[in-house]
């Protein structure tokens, strides 16, 4: 058992990545044994806090809204959780943990990356030096996996963190990795991708920044004082959990808090990414190394959606439910639109690129909904999704190592060349199409489910998204592994390698165990998303 | 008091006009013609001065910049020696009409703020005040050492620095080495 | 009040810079070809002194003084003023050693001027009357123009020099005017006299325009729109060590000497007059700012000189800054609050650490590479890996992004303003978040250039011993006060009590 395991699970990539930076030159080639022994660290500390984790905490909120502001975290449904002062001069906190919304998250990045790390191994040397291949990192490996780690630090933060502070700081803190792994290591566009990607999700979060520091000085107002972690008082306070569940919300106009809540949500949108703001996406998958797309896909888009639920729906209830129609129809307009574009991409990696945009649009539809089973569809889809696409972009890197293209039309037969390949590709495509069996299935018709009770016609159209689905995903089947070779030369590739067994097979198995029985993911979330949901709810009231 | 009054006018009309001058044809066209218009402004301030009992500023006036001041002045625009056609009038361009057009409307606005506070004001007598001998040398010099010490000595050293640094910037960078 | 004798004891930092200055020239005197080394080391030595005499506390009274015949204020904000004024001048003399731009038989000169130059800063931070405070900004002035045309050789450096010499006499010349009508009004130079004046008389509307006029002069030094002009070409025909100085201490000290102003008129004050004068003046700041920004910002987009792009990055930066000033609201009535003026020494703490260290890769890439062409930065990644990595931790922290410590400048500046609670100052918050998603763009093509770019040419670039460890030395607080910006607060609690 390790204690402050959340700070550890955060942290110990930070250090890795010291290491790495540090290291003489002269032991280049344990960069990447440093670095998946380093990722190795949340891993573990993740099956802790799996196994540790209590799924029947719950906030009690009408017990909340009545008392004082208290330091006793179980009572806002929280565990592992670390909370001390930062800096006492703004009240600012340096305050993790965890509750249902948040462990998915944090079992899923931890693994993400993890996988990720393993993924940019180099097995062979290459035979073109230099080649523009996007799985297998070997240029610069000190700065690539030092970045790596230092994004999974800001990832697995903005999971962790409560305070309204330093969910900023490491919401920003994964931007500068990001931007140099797709800018150094990416593909032919890379340096427009990666200022792309930077300029979108940096418009998001100076918004953001401006709704937090209007937060603080005005949110809590009127509201006493609030205990800091050394248990002194303040005036104002960065702390979520208050803001959440010991304020009423009689200090803002609902105008003002419309507008502090658009200002949060495009933030969070920006990162969804969401129909109109998705541009970004395709540009920056394209672009990146097949790592770089795994993380991208499998966690940060994540962000976004983990952010509304976090932020968004306990702190602005009324404000919610006033945008869970307009949060419904964007949801409808991604799934439709993504899979419309999907079908219509020549490159494998767009199609999955924008396959992803059409799944991220369940997620919001589940949450729009404001049922037990939509909102638990919703979360389960982000873990979900996070691990079916991972395998799809670790897929598209095995493919594009050998062939060194990605065009959907060059391919052809590979499934007597590659047959083992053939059926990962099968298993991954079939589960994001929501095949009954696998994970992708579970959740997807959980939102069907929750969202038919609250939103009727955006569901029906929503579920076109499936039948489309199915079109784009079985065309590429087609086009890729069925019919003749277009090249002699791809009878000689060779099948999977070590590393690409390593890294889809735990992938592989967790989408076939939740397709089955989703409930060890379920059970860990439900309780304490109900109790969101009655929070959200109780607004209307 | 009228004579007095009508002396002002007449030294403020001076010093003002001699300042047009320098700037305005016909002489402003001509380099040391505008030095000499300035230094009919220059003395008409030191007869300012005199009338407010400054004796020792208008002396300072006369000597430092009617002076010496303007002497450097003359000689650099020998030195200079500049042909007509490089001295010929400056166009006028929109940038220059806006700047005079700003020009004008700053000075009414400060002539009608200083009319608005000087309203109902009656004129200090100074003498009456008990300043007798206020800007004599004996009661500049006493102020420069007791309440104003800091700011006199603060001057010695920007002269001094300003000096070295004149040098410095005149000194040529290689060649005379001496 | 004190007298001179007894004032002697809070200007003691003051006093080591002078007789740090006299040194330097003496020894510069005898073969100053040969003494750089001594000549930096006594100029060195001389800084560290007055600031280890600050930090320890000397002339650092708990609450004001007015001293040498009220003349000067000694008081938290002069000491916390001069920590800055101080570093920045000793940092610049570690660069002018390093550098070749500055010639050799110069090197005595250029570092007394600017320890005098820094003395002048300290007394613009504490000026509480108009003669003394017009007198601090002249001499700043002047030794600025010299060091400006420091490279005699250069014609873009002689041409800023007179550049800067002559807006700089108008500019002053407009402030001197202004000056003299608030002397006109109160018939006495010192501010609480001129403040006692105005409050019995009413600030409009003789009062206002002359504190506009002194705005105007010191809006030259501070290079905010409209008084910027002279920046970029300043900036950029100065040896780029001097460029660094300039970049941050006299901004400063412009700035400090408009909160001195901006307090000792209005700090405190009630009755209905000086309230529409405030707010008059919050919006004219306000506006002001805007345009800094915006126009900075625009401009550096497409500037190909780095020195040049940083220079427009300065009046952007400048304009950050002005938001701070704008809440003059705030410091008036019975409970005055100065979080603004604080955040505006907090950014420029942040701003001293982040700008000298651009700088400073800056003055270390023309030195080896002979030029500052955002092409001369193309693979600095690879052929000068600390100098890249550190400079793209300073570009990141003038953009503002966490966990650097531009953002916490940032975050303070946009707490100060947010908390004024009306709509000019939302808008005005807008404005800034918009400016600093601008300043991404080009501040992100350096970083580009550096790391994402080939070179033809990969041939290390190094940096030399000293000033890699004076990078690591900026880049820690960069990062430190992002961090952990506890104790800047700290300090900043100092400027007005």
């Amino acid at each position: 058992m390790v204690d402050h395991v959340l700070t550890w699970m955060t942290f110990s990539p930070l250090i890795g990545a010291a290491i790495i930076v540090f290291l003489p030159g002269r032991f280049k080639e344990s960069f990447k044994y440093i670095a998946v022994a380093t990722a190795a660290v949340p891993l573990l500390l993740a099956v802790q806090v799996f196994l540790n984790f209590d799924t029947h905490l719950v906030p009690d909120i009408a017990a909340l809204k009545s008392a004082a502001p208290s330091l006793d975290p179980r009572a806002y449904g929280l565990q592992f959780v670390d909370h001390i002062v930062w800096i006492k001069a703004f009240n600012i906190e340096y305050f993790v943990g965890i509750d249902g919304v948040s462990v998915p998250m944090v079992l899923l990045t931890a693994l993400v990356s993890f996988i990720a790390v393993l993924a940019s191994f180099l097995v062979k040397k290459p035979v073109e030096p230099l080649h523009n291949s996007q799985a297998g990192i070997k240029v610069k490996e000190r700065g690539y996996y030092a970045l790596i780690l230092l994004l999974e630090t800001g990832m697995m933060g903005v999971f962790v963190a409560l305070d309204f502070f330093l969910f900023y700081v490491f919401w920003e803190l994964m931007l500068l990795p990001m931007y140099f792994l797709i800018g150094i290591w990416g593909g032919p566009r890379k340096e427009y991708a990666a200022i792309k990607f930077f300029l979108y999700t940096l418009a998001g979060s100076l918004l953001m920044l401006l709704a937090i520091v209007y937060m603080y000085i005005y949110g809590t107002a009127g509201h006493g004082e609030f205990l800091l972690a050394d248990g002194t008082t303040a005036d104002h306070t960065f702390n979520m959990m208050y803001f959440a569940y010991n304020t009423n919300f009689e200090w803002v106009s609902f105008i003002t808090g419309k507008m502090l809540w658009v200002l949060f949500f495009i933030g969070f949108a920006i990162k969804i990414p969401m129909f109109p703001f998705h541009t970004w996406l395709p540009d920056a998958h394209v672009e990146a190394p097949t790592a770089v797309s795994v993380i991208l896909a499998g966690v940060l888009l994540k962000m976004g959606t983990y952010g509304i639920l976090r932020i968004n729906y306990p702190i602005f209830p009324s404000e919610t439910l006033w945008a869970a129609g307009a949060m419904a129809a964007f949801g409808t307009i991604n799934i439709v639109y993504g899979a419309f574009c999907a079908m219509a991409q020549k490159d494998f990696k767009s199609l999955v690129a924008y396959s992803s945009i059409s799944h991220m649009g369940f997620v919001l539809l589940g949450m729009s909904s404001f049922t037990q089973e939509g909102m638990n569809g919703a979360v389960l889809q982000m873990f979900n999704h996070g691990t079916i696409t991972s395998m799809m972009f670790l897929l598209v890197g095995v493919i594009y190592d050998r062939a060194h293209h990605r065009d959907l039309e060059g391919f052809g037969g590979l499934a007597k060349v590659m047959p083992i390949y053939t059926g990962f590709v099968g298993l991954a495509f079939l589960a994001a199409l929501g095949l009954p069996g696998l994970s992708g299935f579970i959740s997807e018709a959980l939102v069907f489910l929750g969202a038919f009770q609250t939103h009727r016609v955006a569901t029906i159209i929503s579920m076109s998204g499936v039948i489309l689905a199915a079109g784009y995903v079985l065309w590429m089947i087609h086009r890729v592994f069925l019919g003749p070779l277009k090249k002699e030369e791809y009878a000689q590739f060779a099948d999977l390698n070590w590393r690409e067994w390593a890294t889809l097979v735990p992938l592989a198995i967790i989408v076939i165990v939740l397709g089955f029985y989703p409930m060890p993911v379920l059970n860990l979330m439900s309780a304490s998303l109900g109790a969101l949901k009655d929070l959200v709810l109780a607004a209307a009231m | 008091m009228t004579a007095e009054l009508l002396i002002f006018y007449f030294m403020a009309i001076m010093a003002v006009g001699g300042a047009v001058c320098v700037v305005l044809p016909p002489f402003g066209r001509n380099p040391l013609h505008a030095a000499l218009a300035l230094l009919v402004s220059f003395f008409f301030v030191a007869g300012i001065f005199v009338m407010l009992s400054a004796h020792l500023v208008a002396v300072l006036q006369i000597l430092v910049y009617a002076g010496a001041v303007m002497v450097l002045f003359v000689f650099v625009v020998m030195l200079l020696n500049l042909k007509k056609d490089e001295l010929k009038g400056a166009r006028w361009t929109p940038w220059k009409v806006f700047g005079v057009g700003a020009g004008l409307v700053m000075f009414t606005k400060l002539a009608l703020a200083v009319v608005v506070v000087t309203e109902g004001e009656t004129p200090v007598n100074l003498a009456a005040e008990g300043f007798t001998g206020y800007g004599g040398i004996h009661d500049v010099g006493a102020a420069l050492v007791t309440t104003y010490l800091l700011p006199f000595e603060l001057t010695s050293i920007l002269l001094l620095v300003a000096i070295i640094g004149a040098v410095l910037v005149a000194r040529r960078q290689t060649g005379g080495a001496s | 009040m004190l007298g001179n004798g007894a004032s002697l004891a809070y200007v003691i930092p003051e006093g080591i810079l002078g007789v740090t200055v006299a040194l330097v020239m003496a020894l510069g005197s005898f073969k100053p070809t040969r003494t750089r080394g001594v000549l930096a080391a006594a100029g060195i030595a001389g800084m560290a002194a007055a600031l280890a005499a600050t930090a320890a506390g000397v002339s650092w009274p708990d609450g004001t003084v007015l001293a040498f015949h009220g003349n000067i204020v000694s008081d938290g904000m002069v000491a916390v003023f001069r920590l800055v004024f101080l570093l920045t001048g000793l940092l610049t003399i570690v660069f002018a050693y390093g550098s070749d731009e500055v010639d050799t038989r110069d090197f005595g000169d250029m570092t007394a001027m600017i320890a005098a130059s820094v003395m002048g800063m300290c007394f613009m931070a504490a000026a509480a009357d108009l003669l003394m405070m017009y007198l601090a900004m002249e001499f700043v002035g002047i030794l600025s123009y010299v060091l400006a045309g420091l490279k005699r050789e250069d014609q873009r450096s002689s041409e800023a020099a007179l550049k800067y010499v002559i807006f700089g006499a108008a500019s002053s010349g407009v402030a001197l005017f202004g000056m003299s009508l608030l002397y006109g009004i109160a018939g006495d130079t010192s501010l609480a006299a001129v403040r006692a004046v105005l409050v019995g008389h009413g600030f409009e509307p003789l009062g206002l325009m002359a504190l506009v006029m002194i705005l105007a002069g010191l809006g030259y030094k501070m290079a905010a729109v409209p008084f910027h002009m002279w920046c970029p070409d300043v900036y950029q025909g100065a040896p780029t060590p001097i460029t660094a100085f300039f970049s941050v201490a006299p901004k400063a000290a412009g700035f400090a000497l408009t909160l001195r102003l901006m307090d000792l008129l209005l700090g405190g004050i009630d009755g209905d007059a000086g309230a529409s004068l405030g707010h008059g003046l919050a919006v004219l700041i306000g506006l002001v700012s805007m345009a800094t920004m915006t126009v900075g910002n625009l401009s550096a987009l497409k500037q190909t000189s780095v020195k040049r792009l940083l220079a427009y990055s300065s009046i952007a930066h400048a304009g950050y800054l002005l938001m701070g000033v704008a809440t003059i609201p705030a410091i008036m009535g019975p409970s005055p609050d100065y979080t603004g003026f604080r955040a505006v020494f907090f950014y420029l703490v942040i701003y001293l650490f982040m700008n000298l260290g651009a700088f400073l890769v800056v003055t270390r890439v023309v030195t080896r590479l002979g030029s500052d062409d955002v092409s001369a930065f193309r693979s600095l990644g690879r052929r000068s890996p600390l100098a890249a990595v550190v400079m793209a931790i300073f570009l990141f922290s003038l953009v503002g992004l966490p966990p650097t410590a531009g953002f916490a400048g940032k975050f303070y500046l946009f707490y100060a303003i947010l908390s004024q609670g009306s709509a000019f100052f939302y808008i005005l918050a807008l404005v800034g978040v918009a400016n600093s998603f601008i300043s991404l763009f080009y501040y992100a093509r350096i970083v580009r250039v550096m790391f994402l770019d080939k070179s033809p040419d990969t041939r290390p670039v190094p940096v030399g011993a000293l000033a890699a460890v004076v990078l690591v030395i900026l880049a820690i607080p960069t990062i430190l006060f992002g961090i952990w910006f506890g104790p800047l607060v700290d300090l900043a609690g100092w400027v007005f009590i």
